[in-house]
């Protein structure tokens, strides 16, 4: 019998020990790579994210700047401006630049720090930064899908444009903005992986979920060039990093089928630097989690969806119409798709925009997700590119280095999601006067703004809308609209 | 002294393996009941019920194996009550006609992708709950099922790897999603069902369609594996549970399918989820404790060597050959007949006449035709502005004929009509037939004639049998789509 008891302890004390044991040269080495490489990786250290901070209304805060606090950044020193660059293996550039920095770093490290046997409570610091980083852009990409912002409700420019018209990625945003349920769904999904991680108990739980999620999303992004493959891809490696410890002993129970118990090591804090913890973890929590979800509500009550504009649009006109009479400078022009002096369609949203679809106009194509294509005026060389301010595009910064004037311009002329990643129609924000039944039209696309109509609208009957009046091309316009009862089937619930 | 007993025997169990392979643990009562449920449960759902499958492994034609047989061999779902919709053209969801004789259906108002469409698992249960019942008033002696719950165990996995290959291996050979028809490119958004939207997702980029094949076979490779199941069974339930919900979200069709890796990955995960949980949540000392048949004549050795070869050989190797084979020479949802020459394109339509009278162009016009495309196979599809059902049928089954393999047309509507197409290359003629089956009588006849590569001229009777004429003029247009990544990004619409 006693040879039962001896077994067991034998197996705990052999367990014991490895908190004890001196690691080797080389595990220090290793750790001490990993520990720069997943620090660097896990905090804030390109520049320009600063600047963003500073540029941030901290006053008036709302979901917007806690997404771009936890969800859009990563290393990002070097860019190189080719498709691979944007694409393809050579976007992950600057990962390589960061385990080089974490190379040369242990080098230094190890030849000043000659003595310690181990590095359990770094290796513990380090895996905090890992969960963390994850945990909270879990939860920020989370309640984006949440709370239906990132493919949000659809609309007449979505339904009425033709597959062809849309890019890949844009077409991926749309099938699953079909479905809200499973955007929810999906959301949910990210959410739970990252709270999981806030908690010490369910770190392994969150940490492989979160790897599954992001994982998962790095290759869509690849697939569909939806262009966050970089970031999705580091979240899925920081929460392996945070698995990594628990591995070998689920690969023993489950696949081994042997007995294991995980030798998690908790650093021992003495009174001042708990409440250091607690206090971290209260505001953080607090600001990242409760307060941003909050502020999620918040902007669903007051329907400040970011992608959407939401002033109202001129009322129960919303819907696409086909352009009956067109007079250019007083002369006919008969229905013909090839016309380039004709306004083939138009569309009214709920909101304040109008799109109109011509024959030839040529128009900058509008983006979305910062990092994916270069902007107008950015260089499409191929070369090597090194900026310490990290990814302009993500911390509005213009490629000129100033910060970008773009959010001075209203909020709805902003926002372009009725024709990002795609083309087809040109869209305009209008001011309606109602009184004088005068619509002051801009077209929205940031490179084509000083496109401007005025033009005068008539309602003789709910389906019918005349326009009159002067359009870019200085010419005089006399347009009537009927509103077409073309059915969607994605529409048509049963 | 109890409790040493105790710790030997655990030390017995967890490294010495499969010592005490009846084990020597005893199930309580309630234990042994849900087991009791579970087991007839999933026998009824695996073993096929039907006499014809067992047929099929004799009439098979085996020297000209396709990828049709191994749908049918690879076991058929239980259904006693098929649901359906009375919608017209609704219940067309392809697959082979034997395959649809049933004694009983229903047409439930909340539709056939609703909770009524749970019915047959439902029955199952019912049964399930009845043998249980017998059993458990036959059977009084038996201490524990660890044997039973060993094999079940294996069935479901094994029914799992058998169901899946299909789908896996048609989606590493990017055939269950084949490339974009032009009718469906210069198609709006809006004028798909939701169901059409999820799966051409896939149709226009491949490379994601073969990650989600990989992902699935890294599900059979895994479930086929002892030491492997419970990642197989974990990661059939993240991936194909997103599925099922993914399709009752969609309305798509396969739901019942997918949920089935849901159920049946839960069962095989159960018994794992106790010790992983100590393990990585409560941080203790953990093993598994799983007690296994041993296999330990020599007969019972081989034979599941040769049923384990036998599922690799066949669901994996053969079924991998089939589809890659399919794939290169007969893609299965895209018709292999090719259509006129060099005439692959969007159309305007120009000059168009019915009963000789010229009708202007005009979008909303029910008669006119706008945006003709023709394919690289014989479809031509236009749009006219009307109302007209949309068959239900995803474009699901493996068809043999052209006009039969809808993935084009199905679930498209806003006016859009497709018609598969025959060549008289002689008198030029073509003869056009509804591809839409609630409007599979509407035949169309139109003379071509091909003045220049730009131009067709058709001139014939419309589905009405009214003589209509026209001038096909192509257009020139710019694929977004497809647009190379560099390319600078302006357009002109």
């Amino acid at each position: 019998m006693k040879d039962g008891i001896s077994t067991v302890q034998q197996s705990i004390s052999n367990i014991e020990p490895a908190f004890k044991k001196a690691w080797t040269g080389k595990q220090k080495f290793v750790f001490r790579c990993a520990f720069i490489f997943f620090t660097i990786m896990s905090v804030p250290t390109d520049y320009g994210y600063y600047m963003m901070l500073l540029h941030f209304d901290w006053l008036n805060l709302n979901y917007r700047h806690l997404t771009e606090l936890t969800a859009f950044f990563n290393p990002q020193f070097l860019n190189i401006y080719s498709e691979s660059g944007f694409f393809g293996p050579a976007s992950y550039i600057n990962w390589l630049l960061v385990l080089g920095i974490a190379l040369l770093g242990a080098l230094f490290w190890t030849w000043l720090d000659k003595k310690r046997p181990s590095y359990h409570d770094l290796y513990y610091l380090v895996i905090v930064f890992a969960r963390y980083r994850v945990a909270y852009a879990g939860i920020s990409w989370g309640y984006k899908k949440l709370f239906v912002m990132q493919m949000p409700e659809q609309f007449e420019a979505i339904w009425n444009t033709n597959l062809i018209d849309f890019l890949v990625k844009r077409l991926y945003w749309e099938v699953l903005g079909v479905a809200p349920v499973y955007e929810v769904w999906l959301g949910f999904a990210e959410f739970i992986a990252g709270f999981l991680l806030l908690f010490r108990r369910t770190t392994a739980i969150g940490a492989a979920l979160a790897f599954v999620v992001f994982g998962n999303i790095a290759v869509s992004n690849h697939a569909y060039d939806i262009g966050e493959h970089v970031p999705s891809a580091l979240m899925a490696l920081l929460a392996l990093f945070v698995l990594w410890q628990y591995l070998p002993y689920i690969y023993r129970v489950l696949i081994k089928e042997e007995n294991a118990l995980v030798p998690v090591y908790y650093p021992v804090l003495n009174k001042w630097q708990r409440w250091i913890r607690t206090g971290l973890k209260l505001v953080f929590n607090f600001v990242l989690v409760a307060l941003f979800a909050w502020y999620e509500v918040k902007a669903v009550r007051t329907n400040d969806f970011y992608k959407l504009p939401n002033t109202p649009g001129l009322a129960d006109v919303s819907g696409i119409y086909e352009v009956s009479l067109f007079k250019r400078n007083g002369v006919v022009h008969p229905y013909n798709p090839l016309d380039t002096d004709r306004w083939q369609d138009v569309i009214f949203e709920k909101w304040s925009s109008m799109g109109v679809r011509y024959v030839n106009k040529p128009q900058q194509m509008a983006m979305f997700s910062a990092g994916s294509y270069p902007r107008v005026g950015e260089p499409y060389d191929g070369r090597l590119h090194f900026d310490w301010r990290g990814d302009l595009r993500r911390y509005h910064l213009e490629a000129d280095g100033t910060f970008s004037k773009e959010s001075k311009w209203p909020r709805d002329v902003k926002i372009d999601w009725e024709f990002a990643g795609m083309q087809g129609r040109v869209f305009y924000y209008y001011e309606a006067n109602t009184v004088n039944q005068v619509l002051q039209l801009m077209n929205k696309n940031r490179y084509h703004r000083e496109e401007k109509m005025v033009l005068e609208f008539r309602r003789p009957n709910s389906k019918t809308i005349i326009l009159k009046g002067m359009d870019d091309r200085k010419d005089s316009l006399y347009i009537v609209l009927n509103k077409s009862d073309h059915q969607h089937p994605l529409l048509n619930k049963k | 002294m109890k409790e040493d007993v105790n710790l030997l025997n655990y030390n017995a169990m967890t490294t010495g393996n499969e010592i005490n392979y009846t084990g020597s643990g005893v199930w309580s009562p309630s234990q042994k009941f849900v087991f009791r449920i579970c087991f007839v449960f999933f026998l009824i759902m695996i073993i096929p019920t039907d006499a014809k499958y067992y047929q099929k492994w004799v009439t098979t034609d085996w020297k000209h194996l396709h990828i049709r047989d191994m749908g049918s061999l690879s076991g058929s779902s239980f259904k006693i009550i098929e649901v359906a919709t009375k919608r017209p053209g609704g219940n067309d969801t392809g697959g082979a006609p034997e395959k649809k004789q049933y004694d009983y259906v229903i047409y439930p108002e909340t539709g056939e992708y609703g909770a009524w469409s749970y019915i047959n698992w439902f029955i199952a249960l019912v049964l399930g709950v009845a043998g249980a019942f017998i059993w458990t008033f036959l059977d009084r002696k038996s201490k524990n099922y660890n044997q039973l719950y060993y094999f079940l165990e294996v069935l479901v996995s094994y029914a799992m790897i058998v169901r899946l290959q299909g789908l896996t291996f048609s989606k590493i050979f990017p055939s269950q999603m084949p490339e974009l028809a032009l009718t469906q490119l210069n198609t709006p958004f809006g004028d798909f069902v939701a169901q059409k939207l999820y799966w051409i997702q896939f149709s226009f980029v491949h490379n994601f369609e073969r990650y989600a094949g990989y992902a699935e076979l890294v599900i059979m490779v895994t479930l086929f594996f002892r030491p492997t199941r419970a990642i197989g069974a974990a990661l059939s339930i993240a991936m194909i549970g997103v599925i099922a919900l993914a399709n009752h979200t969609y309305d798509g069709g396969i739901h019942l399918l997918a949920s089935f890796y849901i159920v049946g990955g839960a069962f095989v995960l159960w018994r794992y989820l106790p010790p992983i949980w100590n393990l990585i949540v409560h941080e203790k000392n953990t093993a598994l404790k799983i007690v296994y048949y041993p296999f330990s004549r020599p007969w019972e050795k081989w034979f599941r060597i040769a049923f384990k070869s036998f599922i690799f050989l066949f669901f994996f190797v053969v079924s991998a050959y089939l589809h890659w084979d399919n794939y290169r020479n007969d893609s299965y949802k895209v018709p292999q007949n090719p259509g006129l020459a060099d005439a692959r394109g969007l159309y305007t339509v120009a000059d168009f006449k019915v009963n000789d009278t010229v009708v202007p162009y005009s979008p909303v016009d029910s008669l006119r035709w706008q945006d003709v495309t023709l394919e690289k196979w014989s479809t031509l599809s236009f749009t006219v502005f009307n109302t007209f059902d949309i068959h239900g049928e995803a474009g699901r089954g493996k068809q043999y004929k052209d006009i039969d393999r809808t993935y084009e047309s199905a679930g498209t509507g806003g006016g859009r009509r497709h018609f598969y197409y025959e060549i008289d290359s002689i008198n030029k003629i073509l003869t056009l037939k509804n591809k839409n089956k609630v409007y599979e009588k509407q035949v169309l006849q139109l003379h071509y004639e091909r003045p220049n590569e730009n131009e067709i001229l058709l001139n014939g009777n419309n589905e009405y049998g009214q003589p209509i004429s026209m001038v096909l003029i192509k257009r020139p247009k710019q694929y977004l789509v497809y647009q190379d990544r560099s390319r600078k990004n302006t357009w002109t619409p």
